[in-house]
């Protein structure tokens, strides 16, 4: 049965199971946690990297259900739009595709959005530059519905490889 | 001639110890690729992101680290930035005599101005240039670029923006001003940091 998860979520809190858990008990998504009939995606170390022009966020989409599932489209207030993008390297070239369809989140498995691959790219991003703190981000699955999150910011520059 | 394999074997030997008693600079080992033979690098003439001109050429006595993007690439450019400013930490009192040069291959959108919000962000101290389109033209042959330039994406949201295919190859020139070392697009730290530090050290 596919699951609506909601879960507003920062990194600090990501990867903790609980909150997971407790999101889901909350909803009445789930009879309980660890139930394998109702597994939740989990949302990991959602981060954001916005430049004057152009943004990307990362994370780690995780599935521990029995069946796949796809990141299907993302929006967000944050900028004027956000897109499934992925870079590529082809004999020292680097190129840019996007992913209209989005990404796959193999079942037991995990999406990686990470610098250098694939991403969520995001246009003309609107919050100031400088600024810290978290952009929300609404994640469309297909199975699992909207799942929300908050990617925290990183300041220009302030990324590590 | 037909060599037999123990006579190929003493050969290579031979030329091993010969190599460096013909007063050839002592063997190096690079990670990143070498280029053989080092040449004059190409010359690079733009604006820099804080308006003044800048030529290659005039940084000669120091060690170079060139590679070129666009600041409307929203992954791989930041990444890369982000990446040199590692670098930069790492060589501490050696960055001194490192330029970290970052050439913009989209002289259409990336207007001095906005290099002047991209660049600096990461480090005040690396140059971001703007080259003319026929600037990088020239440059693209020199150093062997491949850069393609998309067709503009359709619909209202997204109608002004495209990518630029880009060639995400490192080049490092040494205090001659000579075209030494190249490192792949995904080379890390960790490689890039050691190379850099021996052409420092000459």
């Amino acid at each position: 049965m596919p699951a609506s998860v909601r879960s507003t979520r920062s990194a600090r809190s990501a990867g903790l199971p609980w909150s997971l858990c407790l999101g889901l008990a909350l909803l009445g998504a789930a009879n309980g946690c660890g139930q394998p009939a109702a597994p939740g995606l989990e949302i990991r170390e959602p981060r954001a990297t916005l430049m004057p022009e152009m943004g990307a966020v990362y994370l780690t989409v995780v599935n521990p259900g029995a069946e796949s599932d796809r990141l299907l489209r993302v929006e967000t207030a944050a900028a004027r739009a956000a897109e499934t993008h992925e870079s590529l390297e082809e004999n020292g070239v680097m190129r840019m595709v996007a992913h209209p369809d989005g990404f796959e989140v193999p079942a037991g498995g995990t999406l990686e959005l990470a610098p250098g691959g694939k991403h969520i790219m995001l246009l003309e991003p609107k919050a100031p530059q400088d600024a810290a703190g978290t952009i929300p981000l609404t994640l469309h699955f297909e199975h699992a519905g909207a799942i929300e999150v908050q990617a925290v910011r990183s300041a220009m520059g302030g990324m590590e490889p | 001639m037909k060599l037999g394999r123990a006579q190929a074997v003493t050969m290579a030997a031979a030329l091993w110890f010969l190599l460096p008693a013909q007063g050839c600079t002592p063997a190096q080992k690079f990670n990143g690729e070498v280029v053989e033979p080092a040449s004059q690098a190409p010359e690079l003439t733009g604006v820099n992101w804080d308006g003044k001109p800048f030529k290659l050429s005039d940084h000669r006595g120091k060690v170079a680290l060139v590679f070129f993007g666009y600041t409307y690439c929203p992954d791989v450019c930041p990444f890369t930035l982000a990446k040199m400013k590692q670098v930069y930490r790492e060589l501490g009192d050696g960055a001194d005599g490192m330029e970290v040069v970052f050439v913009s291959v989209d002289p259409k959108r990336d207007t001095v101005e906005k290099l002047s919000r991209y660049v600096p962000s990461f480090d005040r101290r690396f140059y971001g240039l703007r080259l003319e389109p026929q600037e990088i033209e020239a440059v693209s042959k020199a150093f062997d670029l491949t850069v393609q330039y998309g067709q503009p994406k359709e619909g209202p949201e997204t109608d002004s923006f495209y990518y630029v295919d880009h060639t995400g190859t490192f080049f490092v020139i040494d205090r001659e001003g000579r075209l030494r070392l190249k490192f792949p697009p995904n080379a890390t730290v960790q490689q890039m940091v050691p190379d850099l530090q021996k052409l420092l050290a000459v």
